[in-house]
């Protein structure tokens, strides 16, 4: 065989290797591309309207926004975070299930929007609870911009779940973690609930502009006492000096 | 003064985590009256340490006063005398740096003194927050003035 032979047969099978290479990335990368595309994003911006929103058909933005803020949970994947903007007013009058989400619900400053909080009794239980916030696994709340606005306590007993923020079981987070961020209280009379409820024996509570009504002292973490200084409080991790 | 991440008892509310300009007036006067407070508290622990070793600087000095007023006759005192075996000087010698010393701290804790009351003062003059945390910044630094070069 000359050497012109054996260049030519080098030549064509270095072709066919280049071809097979590009063939090969061509592939990879529209796998890729697929992969990425496929993976839900774990972070996600919704709207929410009690009024006008549409849990069923609502794309969640500010022009079709969603219902519920339960909706725009159950809209982002387990473990990833949401962050609910409210096109209005909300009332909260039964339990909003986290299940591993991070909720941050938010007013556009200066909005003035209002997060009312009602009781409600839960279907075959006989002791009142309020809208709350009911944390699971990895979950944390953030509010942002917000009046939190809380109910007159019935008189009687009340549940323990009668709080803002509370765990269940073997599913509550490591800790119960709150963040308000220039947030206000608005009390409609007086409150024997607790800001925290139980679930979780460690607390994270974070309050930035935040002003809290000498009335709810005492009424923050369960089993701490008005006045007790955060300082000799080792299961609470707060920027408040008591509590 | 801290003008960022605020806490102050004020009226009916507890305010957590505020900037002084975001805080009502009243909050806010109180807040830059704790802080020259906490100006003062801070500069008389310079000055004085904890408050045994206070106990024991005043003991020092009126120990050395004594021994001065006697002529620096008679038994030295205990603590003028471990002056004397610290520093191998002479009694009079050991009793007259124990009351310098005591002077250049009772000046400073009168400074502290006088700085910390009339900014407190000033302050619930202000009706602006500019005001009162210029009221409050002229009297934290005059507090800190106090003790530079002391401690």
């Amino acid at each position: 065989m000359s050497l012109e032979t054996e260049i030519a047969a080098l030549v064509a099978a270095n072709n066919k290797l280049i071809d097979y290479f590009n063939g090969k990335k061509t592939a990879i990368d529209a796998a890729v591309s697929a992969a990425i595309a496929a993976a839900p994003s774990m972070v996600r911006v919704y709207w929410v309207d009690q009024q006008l929103g549409d849990d069923a058909n609502g794309l969640g933005t500010e022009a079709s926004p969603f219902k519920t803020l339960q909706q725009a949970i159950n809209a982002t994947p387990d473990g990833g975070r949401v962050q609910a903007w409210l096109s209005k007013d909300y009332v909260m009058d039964k339990h909003i299930n986290l299940t591993g989400r991070r909720l941050i619900v938010a007013g556009v400053a200066g909005s003035g929007r209002r997060l009312t909080i009602n009781e409600f009794m839960p279907e075959g239980d006989t002791l009142l609870r309020m809208g709350s916030f009911w944390a699971s696994n990895d979950s944390t709340v953030q509010l942002v911009n917000v009046t939190v606005s809380l109910p007159a306590s019935s008189a009687g007993d009340l549940s323990a779940y009668y709080g803002l923020v509370f765990a269940s079981g073997s599913s509550a987070p490591i800790m119960l973690q709150l963040r308000m961020y220039n947030c206000a209280f608005e009390l409609r009379g007086t409150f024997r609930g607790k800001l925290f409820g139980p679930g979780s024996v460690l607390f994270a509570l974070s309050m930035i502009g935040t002003a809290v009504p000498s009335a709810l002292n005492g009424s923050l973490i369960p089993g701490v006492s008005a006045g007790t200084l955060s300082k000799d409080v080792g299961h609470v991790v707060t920027n408040l000096s008591s509590l | 003064m801290q003008k960022t991440f605020l806490n102050v008892v004020y009226g009916d509310n507890t305010y957590n985590g505020f900037d002084f300009d975001a805080l009502p007036i009243g909050a806010a006067l109180l807040v830059a009256q704790q802080q020259i407070e906490q100006a003062a508290d801070q500069a008389r622990s310079a000055v004085l340490g904890d408050p045994l070793r206070a106990i024991e600087n005043q003991l020092a000095e009126d120990e050395a006063k004594a021994f001065k007023q006697a002529g620096y006759a008679g038994e030295v005192p205990l603590t003028v005398q471990a002056l004397v075996d610290a520093q191998g000087v002479e009694p009079m010698e050991a009793a007259e740096a124990i009351l310098q010393e005591a002077q250049a701290w009772h000046a400073a804790v009168c400074s502290i003194r006088a700085a910390r009351l009339k900014g407190k003062v000033e302050v619930l003059k202000a009706t602006t927050h500019a005001q009162a945390e210029a009221y409050a910044d002229t009297a934290i630094n005059a507090i800190r003035a106090s003790v530079s070069g002391i401690v």
